[in-house]
């Protein structure tokens, strides 16, 4: 299944973290933030590229960069993009 | 250097890693309250941007703020370039309306200012600043707008203020105005803003005017130091002109500052009073914002009599056109 980026939505690197802001042109009151950790602020650069992914093409990335197993990679891409579509950060 | 805080230290190479995107070789060993203390230091002096670009050049072996500073730093961050977008649409649309109605808005600061930065979005603007010449100024002032003392017209759209200027430059003294129009009609303009030679005259006479008023901030003396390496002009005319303009020392005392905190490439042939700039910078924050003495002609008066010895060093004949003018608007008022 196919997924896109949320248009608008920034990376950014705050020090060593990375951070995505939703909502902050609205009200700062309603602003939220989602704090990525340093694989999925990869597998979101990644994605950013492109106009859209699935699953099997992130654990590719993934696989690509780091020094994991594809059982692993296959894990964290399923629980990163689920909790992403949780946040709304992706549709 | 001067002996300052380890909070202020830090602020100040946070600024210039922003600025010119080069590693910090400094370690900071900051606990969790100094940390809070530059993120606050630098929302005062409107240059949390820059500190948000310049906190990736920090070396791992330091410490970092909390993660609830980044978040509401993220929160910061994302609201100034949000604002950015809408001042730009907002001038865009004033801007085509002024044309279509025979007029020749120029912008001053703000936006002219901001694409001269690696990243525009992250100047922190506060107002749309526009020009008008003489014979223009009062066909484009709308209805209801408000009328300050120095004939500058103010007033709000879609909730963004808009300043009218009469003035380019803010040099007090009146035997220098004729000069001032003939380098407008010298350096001119290009497109919609100022050329390269009036945006720098400008830069450093609009700190000039708040450093014997209320105070500046460290963003107004970065777009200096931003636009003095990204303007090209031809730096020995204008000496010529800051000495004409009886200006010559205290732009010194400004490139020093630039160079010794900044990290800007210009002389620092002024060490002792860019230090003493450095202290007022800090104390006043951005235009005495943080200093807690507010607004107002009676509080721009007490702080210019705080800062009366360094003004008569630095450009005495402004300070003493700015004590006249200073004394008139009291007077005015009472």
């Amino acid at each position: 299944m196919s997924i896109k980026l949320t248009p608008g939505l920034i990376l950014r690197k705050m020090g060593r973290r990375f951070m995505i802001v939703r909502g902050a042109e609205e009200s700062v009151d309603l602003a939220e933030v989602i704090v990525l950790n340093e694989t999925a602020a990869f597998v979101w650069k990644k994605a950013s590229e492109v106009s859209e992914f699935d699953e099997n093409q992130a654990v590719d990335w993934l696989l690509e960069e780091y020094e994991v197993d594809r059982e692993t990679a296959v894990a964290d891409v399923h629980e990163t993009i689920a909790q992403w579509k949780e946040y709304g950060i992706v549709r | 250097m001067m002996d300052i805080s380890s909070a202020d230290k830090a602020l100040l190479a946070l600024v210039r890693a922003g600025l010119w995107g080069q590693d910090i070789e400094q370690v900071f060993s900051l606990d969790g309250s100094e940390w809070r203390e530059v993120l606050l230091s630098a929302k005062n002096q409107t240059v949390l941007g820059l500190v948000y670009k310049g906190l990736e050049h920090l070396p791992s072996a330091s410490t970092e703020p909390s993660d609830q500073e980044y978040l509401k730093l993220a929160v910061d961050v994302e609201k100034c370039e949000a604002r950015n977008r809408k001042m730009a649409r907002v001038q865009n649309l004033l801007f085509e309306e002024f044309k279509a109605a025979g007029l020749h808005p120029i912008q001053l600061k703000g936006q002219s200012v901001a694409r001269l930065y690696p990243d525009p979005e992250l100047r922190q603007s506060g107002d749309i600043d526009v020009y008008f010449s003489a014979d223009e100024f009062d066909k484009a002032v709308p209805e209801g707008a408000q009328i300050a003392a120095d004939g500058s017209a103010e007033y709000m759209r879609d909730d963004v203020i808009v300043e009218h200027h009469r003035q380019l430059i803010d040099i007090a003294n009146p035997s220098r105005q004729e000069l001032i129009d003939r380098l407008i009609d010298r350096y001119g303009f290009v497109d919609d803003t100022t050329s390269p030679e009036l945006t720098i005259l400008l830069l450093a006479t609009h700190i000039l005017k708040h450093v014997l008023g209320r105070g500046v901030g460290l963003r107004q003396i970065c777009d200096y130091a931003v636009a003095s390496k990204v303007l090209a002009y031809d730096h020995g005319t204008m000496v010529q002109t800051f000495r004409d303009l009886g200006i010559s020392r205290w732009i010194s005392v400004l490139d020093s500052f630039c160079a010794r905190y900044l990290g800007a490439d210009m002389k620092d042939e002024e060490p002792a009073l860019a230090d003493r700039l450095l202290e007022m910078v800090l104390d006043s924050g951005n235009f005495g914002q943080a200093s807690g003495r507010g607004e107002g002609a009676w509080n721009t008066f007490l702080s210019f009599f705080s800062n009366i010895g360094f003004s008569l060093r630095v450009a005495p004949g402004e300070a003493f056109w700015n004590v006249v003018g200073l004394a008139k608007g009291r007077l005015k008022k009472k």
